[in-house]
């Protein structure tokens, strides 16, 4: 049974990780994409590593886990945010839509 | 800040860099527990000045570790939650044939005097639906929202902006409510 549900978030966290790449793909300029990455990744990391958590029972080793993912929670934002106010701060203009 | 509450502070960052160690050494044989408070004495040592992140215009010290720890974490539950709604929101924008955005950049000032409120209220922007925090400039704001809900959400004259609202009262900030 505990095997069921984490398989089930490790493939919500693996749907998560696989639309923040769709979104790369997709997605028309440099800070749109950053949106993709930025906020699905950590998403999908720590909802993969919850998985690991609940397949793995509590133990140390899981609550390294956890702490893994609190850094992820706490760390992305802060890239995201460091490379967009770089490309900011060398010009970069944001795409916007042709009709306005 | 009085002498009494740093101290409280530099005993709080002992605590959690003792605590880390341990969770990573997984040894609690007395010799390892000993190297681990020497180490965390030494890292608190180190720290103490790097700690005092600013002063406020009174000359109270405002300690990178003075926060109110359990709101702090409520708030990052409540926050959770709020990225799992901005993952789905995405997700359906992004695997949307038409791809329905519309990208533009915000601009609002939210004067707070803790840097701490700003790297809280900087990272939540980042983590919640569509919005990008690109750069904040002495209380100035800059932010990619990607579509026009999302740029709306930031706004308190839409009766919105419920993270800067919810931040600046974890630090007991006060803010404008007529600010844009």
């Amino acid at each position: 049974m505990v095997n069921y549900i984490a398989i089930i978030f490790i493939l919500f966290g693996f749907f998560f990780v696989s639309v923040a790449a769709i979104g790369v793909l997709r997605l028309p300029d440099f800070y749109t994409r950053m949106h993709a990455s930025g906020k699905s990744e950590t998403l999908g990391v720590m909802l993969t590593l919850i998985g690991f958590v609940i397949y793995n029972g509590f133990n140390l080793v899981s609550l390294k886990m956890m702490l893994v993912s609190a850094f992820i929670l706490l760390g992305n934002p802060i890239g995201t945010h460091a490379i967009s106010r770089a490309a900011f701060y060398s010009g970069l203009e944001p795409w916007r839509k042709k009709d306005n | 800040m009085s002498n009494g509450r740093v101290l409280i502070n530099n005993l709080k960052i002992f605590l959690a860099l003792f605590a880390f160690w341990v969770l990573l050494s997984e040894k609690f044989e007395v010799k390892f527990i000993l190297m681990g408070l020497g180490a965390s004495l030494i890292g608190t040592f180190i720290s103490r000045e790097i700690m005092i992140l600013s002063r406020r215009e009174n000359g109270d010290i405002i300690h990178g570790f003075d926060f109110p720890v359990f709101k702090y974490i409520k708030y990052w539950i409540w926050l959770v939650g709020q990225i799992i709604i901005a993952n789905i929101q995405i997700a359906f924008v992004i695997l949307n044939p038409k791809l329905p955005i519309n990208p533009q950049i915000v601009v609002f000032k939210q004067k707070m005097d803790n840097p701490l409120a700003h790297l809280s209220l900087g990272n939540s922007i980042t983590l919640t639906p569509g919005t990008v925090t690109v750069d904040i400039d002495n209380g100035e704001y800059i932010i990619h929202a990607l579509t026009d809900d999302t740029a709306a959400a930031l706004y308190f004259a839409n009766n919105q902006g419920d993270i800067r609202k919810k931040v600046a009262d974890l630090f007991d900030e006060k803010i404008e409510k007529d600010d844009l």
